[in-house]
């Protein structure tokens, strides 16, 4: 019962900031708030005609239970529209797309705002759970005595804090790190450090390039508390080098690694909102819509190995949409680390690979640099994890409207084995 | 129908419910005080379990005593009288031999916490509709119906102090800490609560049936449990109110005196001391001026402005063009009311810089607990800076406070009207512009009006809505509906030039620089305006509000009338030297860490002769005094606003202008419009033409009549 094809009418994405930067002290769901209603803004449009808010959101912050519910009700989003949040970990952004566009394909909905919003800046430190015991048991303690006792039970290492922020880029089934899931591959497909500086500087000249291409897409932001205005993205170099890249220390293997925090993707905070509509509000909306989705697919692998899940996706989205690589005019590979990026770059030219783990006998294609991430990436912008799937799918089109070009494919690693890929159409 | 009727509760008691037929609240007017007494003697005659008093108006229980009445009674006896009946009817309420239990809901003032205050005990709906307190003082009296009497009992005299002489009200849980009520309850369990309070009273001794204070620590003992502690918080209180009041109004000390005589003796004996100190104040001026003014204020805030059948067009988004002076404030102020603001501004330092003071504001509102940190964050999430006007589609209002400028404000209304709802109206903050003006070239000019907000905007509590010609009656209804929303008083005015508040201010401004010029100190002239009674010197406001935007409005109004408001050549001396007011530092005064300091520089700037000496601070006040009254006289003339009543309204609550003097007008009124008039002519062979009175003072005077009747 396929009743419509899901149309991406519109989005915005606020600047991507370093961490501990511009947006330090704005939380994930006001950065979500602005995003939300600044996209409503753009379109005067009446937010009681949504039907729902999806929103991917990886840190969920303890104090915004739904966080896109939140969201959506400071951005002026009426009490009557539901919201929810998506986690598909770095997918999440792509995740709440797919959610939006199964409703509008089944008719349930004609209008929806999805995208995803992240502060990495904000991920709580937390006590241990050996100190909340202590904690506890102070409290329990009602004789002077007692408060005492348990008083000189206390030892300094109780303070010691979990960083959460890295315990969620650390994946708990395989032990790895995602940075050391990075150097797994660069080993795999040995992929030098030399390579790897040479894609890092090449993602910073591409994003410094497009500095005024992505203002197209973007939203000044006033962050408190200074509500000095956030024009572009915080984190791309203009004048960054190789010599500069290569005097870095290998970040997740001290000794015999490659990759660095120069060829890594920063922490970052960010959010992005995209409007999807069915055909009806494709045809009466005021400005041409930027595209339709064409197909998508999420696809699962090695939790070591999860780098290589755009090439797994990839596979599983064209043969669902029935087309090749070739088919695609504009491509995008989230860069969560140079070594991922080109590791799937030469998983996708094997013809080994595609036996062994797509279930092929061709290799997938070929994918030339100068049609990927033309507008730089992940390591130049940042990699707000719940918010990047959302901003590919919005760079791309923004991209393909450029160049009036017909297709592209958006497709991203998950940490924890994971792959996404989306195909995006448009009429040139 | 009777104001009081007895209905049968449970376990034998019975429910004494207010609910006066003449009116949508209940007040202790008249009829309800002899219809207590009425429904009392069926009480005693039912002799029930126990009573409960309650309100037959959903969520209000007792606005209190009526104000209508008071302003208008002059018959000292006759005040005496009706004191006397309140005291006999809520004696009798004391004296009933069962539980007594006031169930509170709603706003509970005045008269109405008096007759809570009769009965044993108190319960209120924990709502924030209820609101405790005995405002009376803020109306030039002070609690009569026996607060005074019965409150220092219940909650002790360092508590009864405080409210009685603050006038402040307290929300349930408040009043349950100070133990003014038993218990602050769900509202929807009020009558449960009730019952059992009820069966509480009824295990306790008959003569310890009631609440009353006892000290519950030492602290408390040494404070309010002896005769010396007592004697030390009186004296306390006294200094404060002194300090509070500068000896301008009687009606705290009045009560203190009450107070401090009632030290000791009986209840009765109180009680006929209040009855008489407060029959004193009644027919005095201060109360009538206030109750005046309170019930303009009432006027202005529920009456309707044009045909009542029109609705106002509800704002859920408000279009806010320029962040400039006032942009923070007017941001602030409307997202408190739980209005989206798009907030435009071409400069993103202009908006960083209105964000900033929105969040200070907000800021300093949780810091005061007055909202919580969450709220803040949720108002602050309201205001959405923009560069450009996306999102203006859907704004139902849009207010412009771009710079006073009509070469820069005309090409804003073309792009706002370019980008709105064709139904959605169209404001202008301007001070000094004309709205018509501004309305020419408008496609639809009917949805436009001024909508004038007063600086600082989260203080002030006016809002002049200026009628243009062409201004739209729903337009009308809808601005002054959103003035009352955002909390503001507003006043409408026809479209004149400085509408009513600045166009009175003006010449009382440049009577100040007059005087400064023929060589007396600024210091001085500031002085003898703060003692009449104003908040702040006119030198004082002229560097608060900067010398620039005070000279544009000037420069206006001395277009307009060029017979009495000439240009200010000081202002532009000042102007000249880059002296700005307290914005850049120095103005008329030098401003250094918050605090004013006299400036010789500005007395050789402006070529100041030797400082002169003046006799009397009144010789000062009055020639600026005079010159608002003048003023103010030609402002009604002329039909800026619609009567004297509006024309002192605005100018209380756009200026500061003394509360108990009433406004400029019933100034006039109660130093004489004969006596105005001479002195006026006195000064006008004296000082000049700008001193002529205006023709509907010199008419009144003549005719032996007054700007302002006695009660309205």
């Amino acid at each position: 019962m396929s009743v419509s094809d899901c149309w991406i009418l519109s989005g915005v994405r606020t600047p991507f900031a370093k961490s501990g930067t511009a947006f330090k002290r704005v939380p994930a769901y006001e950065l979500g708030r602005i995003a939300v209603a600044e996209l409503l803004a753009r379109h005067d449009l009446d937010p009681a005609r949504i039907d729902e808010v999806i929103l991917g959101n990886c840190a969920q912050p303890a104090e915004a239970a739904n966080v896109a519910r939140v969201a959506a009700l400071r951005a002026g989003v009426p009490e009557s529209v539901p919201g929810f949040t998506v986690h598909r970990n770095c997918a999440s952004g792509m995740e709440a797309v797919a959610d939006g566009a199964l409703r509008i394909r089944l008719g349930e909905a004609s209008l929806v705002v999805a995208g995803g919003m992240e502060s990495m800046s904000q991920i709580p430190l937390q006590f241990s759970f050996d100190y909340s015991d202590w904690l506890e048991s102070l409290m329990r303690a009602r004789q002077p005595l007692q408060k005492l006792g348990v008083l000189a039970r206390f030892r300094p290492h109780l303070l010691a804090p979990r960083i959460t922020l890295m315990e969620g880029l650390t994946d708990l089934t395989c032990g790895l790190n995602m940075g050391q899931t990075a150097e797994g591959l660069s080993r795999e497909f040995h992929i030098r450090r030399e390579r790897q500086d040479e894609f890092a500087l090449m993602s910073h000249q591409r994003t410094v390039a497009a500095r005024e291409r992505l203002r197209e897409e973007i939203v000044p932001v006033f962050p408190g508390p200074g509500f000095e205005m956030v024009r572009d993205d915080v984190g791309p170099r203009d004048n960054q080098t190789l010599e500069a890249l290569a005097k870095l220390k290998p970040f997740f293997d001290r000794r015999n690694g490659t990759v660095t925090v120069g060829n890594s993707c920063p922490v970052t905070d960010g959010a992005v909102a995209l409007l999807l509509g069915d055909e009806a509000a494709a045809k009466s909306w005021s400005t041409p819509p930027l595209g339709r989705l064409r197909a998508f697919a999420f696809a699962g692998l090695s939790p070591a190995r999860m780098g290589l899940g755009p090439v797994h996706a990839m596979a599983k989205v064209l043969a669902r949409a029935k087309l090749t690589l070739n088919d695609c005019e504009l491509f995008e590979i989230n860069e969560a680390f140079a070594a991922q990026v080109l590791a799937c770059l030469e998983a996708s030219q094997s013809e080994a690979f595609a036996r062994a783990e797509l279930g092929r006998d061709r290799a997938l294609g070929a994918i030339p640099l100068e049609r990927l991430n033309v507008n730089g990436g992940a390591i130049a912008l940042g990699h707000p994890v719940g918010a990047s799937g959302a901003r590919l799918l919005l760079t791309i089109l923004m991209e393909m409207r450029r160049r009036n070009a017909r297709r592209g494919i958006a497709s991203l690693c998950v940490g924890g084995g994971q792959g996404a890929a989306f195909i995006v159409e448009r009429d040139a | 129908m009777r104001a009081f009727r007895v209905e049968p509760a449970e376990a034998g008691a019975v429910a004494l419910v207010f609910d006066h037929p003449a009116r949508t609240i209940n007040v202790l007017d008249e009829t309800a005080l002899t219809d207590l007494n009425v429904a009392l003697v069926e009480v005693e005659g039912l002799k029930p379990a126990g009573v409960i008093l309650t309100s037959g108006k959903s969520g209000s229980f007792i606005a209190g005593a009526d104000l209508q009445a008071i302003g208008a009674i002059t018959d000292r006896d006759r005040v005496l009288e009706l004191i006397q009946l309140a005291h006999g009817a809520f004696n009798r309420l004391a004296a009933l031999p069962y539980p007594t239990v006031a169930a509170i809901d709603g706003v509970c003032l005045g008269g109405g916490t008096e007759l809570a205050l009769a009965c044993d005990s108190r319960i209120a709906a924990q709502e924030p509709r209820t609101q405790i307190g005995l405002p009376e003082t803020l109306l030039g009296i002070f609690p009569g119906f026996g607060g005074t009497t019965r409150l220092p009992r219940l909650i002790g005299l360092a508590g009864a102090l405080d409210l009685i002489l603050t006038g402040r009200s307290l929300d349930a849980r408040r009043a349950e800490k100070l133990g003014l009520i038993a218990r602050a309850v769900p509202g929807a369990w009020l009558m449960d609560y009730a019952q059992q309070r009820l069966a509480e009273l009824a295990k306790r001794p008959a003569r310890r049936r009631r609440d009353a204070w006892r000290a519950k620590s030492l602290p408390s003992w040494l404070l309010d449990g002896n005769p010396l502690g007592r004697g030390l918080a009186l004296s306390k209180a006294r200094k404060a109110t002194l300090e509070r009041t500068a000896g301008h109004c009687p009606a705290p000390l009045a009560a203190l005196g009450v107070l401090q005589k009632a030290q000791g003796k009986t209840l009765e004996a109180g009680l006929k001391l209040e009855a008489e100190a407060v029959s004193d104040l009644v027919i005095g001026p201060v109360c009538k001026n206030l109750v005046r003014i309170f019930l303009l204020s009432e006027r202005a805030k529920k009456e309707p402005v044009a045909d009542a059948a029109i609705k106002p067009q509800p704002v859920r988004t408000m279009a806010l063009v320029g962040a400039g002076v006032m942009g923070g404030g007017i941001a602030e102020t409307v997202s408190r009311a739980g209005i989206g603001v798009r907030l435009r501004d071409l400069n993103p330092a202009a908006l960083t810089h209105a964000l900033q003071t929105a969040r200070g504001l907000i800021d300093e509102r949780s810091r005061r607990r007055r909202g919580s940190a969450r709220d803040g964050d949720a108002q602050m999430a309201k205001i959405l800076p923009t560069l450009d006007l996306t999102g203006f589609g859907v704004c139902d209002f849009a207010m412009e406070a771009v710079v006073e400028d009509l070469d820069v404000k005309r090409p804003v209304f073309g792009e706002l009207e370019g980008r709105m709802r064709p139904d959605a109206l169209l404001a202008t903050n301007t001070s000094s512009l004309s709205v018509t003006t501004l309305a020419e070239g408008l496609q639809h000019p009917g949805r436009f009006c001024g909508f004038h907000f007063f600086n600082p905007v989260h203080r002030m509590p006016l809002v002049e809505v200026v009628r243009g010609p062409r201004t739209s009656d729903a337009t009308l209804v809808s601005a002054v509906a959103l003035a009352r929303k955002l909390g503001k008083t507003p006043v409408v005015v026809k479209d004149a030039p400085g509408f009513i508040v600045n166009r009175i201010l003006m010449p009382y401004l440049r009577e100040a620089m007059v005087l400064l010029e023929e060589g007396y100190r600024l210091t001085e002239i500031d002085a003898s305006m703060r003692e009449f009674g104003m908040p702040m010197g006119p030198f004082e406001v002229l560097d608060e509000v900067g010398l620039d935007v005070a000279n544009k409005v000037a420069g206006v109004l001395s277009k307009a009338f060029p017979d009495r408001m000439d240009a200010a050549p000081a202002l532009d001396a000042l102007i000249a030297a880059g002296r700005l007011g307290k914005k850049s530092g120095r103005g008329f005064y030098r401003h250094r860490d918050g605090q004013r300091l006299p400036d010789p520089k500005m007395r050789e700037l402006l070529g100041l002769k030797r400082a002169r000496q003046a006799p009397s601070p009144e010789i000062l006040s009055e020639r600026m005094v005079l010159a608002m009254i003048n003023e103010a006289a030609r402002c009604l003339e002329d039909g800026v606003a619609a009567d004297a009543g509006l024309v002192d309204l605005a100018m209380l609550f756009g200026t500061g202008f003394p509360p108990w003097r009433g406004g400029p007008l019933r100034h006039a009124d109660s130093l004489g419009l004969a006596k105005v008039e001479s002195r006026l002519l006195a000064l006008r062979a004296e000082r000049g033409e700008r001193f002529a009175p205006a023709g509907v003072l010199a008419r009144l005077a003549a005719a032996g009549g007054s700007f302002t009747a006695i009660a309205g």
